[in-house]
């Protein structure tokens, strides 16, 4: 390795291990000083790089899986609608099948309707809510970082001061079209359900509500509404508000 | 229906959802900030810059099935990342700008410090291209020459010849406004 050599391979990495760069400078002070001036700038240079990451950029990538499925939910449920049958080869086998899949949807769209309510309250999506994730949601056993919760939280300019509870769910949701957010947290007294849901909510959630199975407290929160629904059997309901205090909103 | 998920999902198939969700929230957590620098530093616009990130992430996403290695994460998404990119200049030619109209919020300590970087910033977005990329494959995710080679896939001398010639432009630049 001449010097020429030398030198560029030190520019280039001055944090080297390689021998042939060390040996070299081993014992040479002008050697040295060279070093710890390229490390200097090579420190510079990453340094400069480091340039911030845009607030929110995380939450909204976060966000992506749930917007696809929503994506893919509509654009699903349209193709439904046209079974395009083209090639002759098909065997009657595809064929039976996609005519019981199209007998099923429709038979199940039926239902669906069926069962709609015309009009449902904030109150009722809630606990829609956690009815359809009691299987899934309470189910999980994850434990999601304070900063993963926060931000998802900045969204609704929310903020969870400091952990108090173990959160094992936090994720997007949609009331009506209105996305929210929905949390599971174990807290002192047991696995409690979370919404923060946004100011201009279509279907209000009423302060106090329960079902045969499920007790709730809502509260507007400078930025958002918070929601938390407990099972009745816990008879916590009472200690709904003191969680209040580990959350600020602020626009 | 009002609930985000499909309700005859069998359990086995959220499982799936979710494995993949995790995978996914892994990758944001871990690698969004250095994607976003990087392609920062590629577009030299944050408004860009954020909408290739988005895009990429969204492949990312849809593709997921397809990363088999985690190790190879960083390499994947780089690769999504440029390809993005490429697209988006295909699609248009969007005015880059000028790097002393951007008001960078990357405060750092000391007064000094911060004097020199600016500076370094403004020369690290005028060095061309070609000796821009690999530099920032470098002080951003800590290739080393031959990672940096298979990323560009380009030949590691030619790598290593960029990546002097990208630094010692730098240096002599600031050496001269000192």
């Amino acid at each position: 390795m001449n010097d020429a050599e030398f030198r560029q391979a030190l520019l280039v990495e001055p944090f080297t291990s390689d021998s042939t760069v060390t040996d070299k400078i081993e014992g040479n002070a002008e050697l040295e000083q060279l070093q710890s001036e390229y490390q200097a700038f090579d420190k510079n240079l990453r340094e400069t790089a480091q340039v911030d990451v845009p607030e929110g950029l995380m939450a909204s990538l976060m966000n992506i899986p749930l917007q696809q499925e929503t994506v893919d939910e509509s654009t699903s449920s349209q193709s439904e609608k046209v079974v395009p049958i083209t090639s002759r080869k098909r065997n009657n086998f595809v064929q039976l099948a996609l005519a019981a899949s199209v007998a099923f949807a429709l038979g199940l769209s039926f239902t669906m309707l069926q069962n709609q309510p015309v009009v449902e309250t904030g109150t009722e999506i809630a606990l829609a809510h956690v009815y359809h994730e009691a299987d899934y949601a309470m189910q999980l056993d994850g434990n999601v970082s304070l900063e993963d919760v926060n931000a998802k939280l900045a969204t609704f300019g929310g903020e969870l001061m400091a952990k108090f509870g173990r959160v094992t769910f936090a994720n997007y949701c949609f009331f009506e079209k209105q996305k929210s957010l929905h949390m599971v947290v174990e807290t002192d007294f047991g696995k409690v359900t979370m919404f923060i849901t946004p100011k201009d909510l279509d279907r209000a959630i009423d302060n106090s509500f329960s079902d045969d199975k499920y007790e709730g407290s809502s509260w507007s929160m400078q930025t958002a509404d918070l929601t938390i629904i407990s099972d009745k059997e816990m008879k916590v309901a009472d200690k709904h508000e003191k969680l209040l205090k580990h959350f600020r909103f602020s626009a | 229906m009002t609930t985000s998920r499909n309700q005859n999902e069998t359990p086995s198939v959220s499982g799936d959802i979710k494995q993949k969700q995790v995978r996914y929230e892994r990758l944001v957590r871990e690698l969004h900030g250095d994607i976003y620098r990087y392609a920062y530093w590629l577009v030299k616009d944050k408004a860009v810059a954020e909408d290739i990130v988005q895009e990429t992430f969204l492949r990312a996403w849809k593709s997921l099935d397809s990363l088999k290695d985690e190790k190879a994460a960083k390499a994947w998404l780089i690769t999504i990342l440029r390809r993005e990119n490429a697209r988006r200049f295909e699609r248009k030619q969007f005015d880059l700008v000028d790097m002393d109209d951007v008001s960078l919020a990357d405060e750092q300590p000391g007064y000094e410090t911060q004097l020199e970087h600016n500076e370094l910033r403004g020369l690290m977005a005028n060095l061309s291209e070609e000796y821009r990329e690999p530099l920032m494959l470098q002080v951003i995710f800590g290739f080393n020459g031959e990672e940096i080679a298979n990323q560009l896939q380009l030949n590691k001398n030619t790598v290593m010849t960029r990546l002097f010639r990208a630094r010692n432009q730098l240096k002599d630049a600031l050496d001269k406004e000192i």
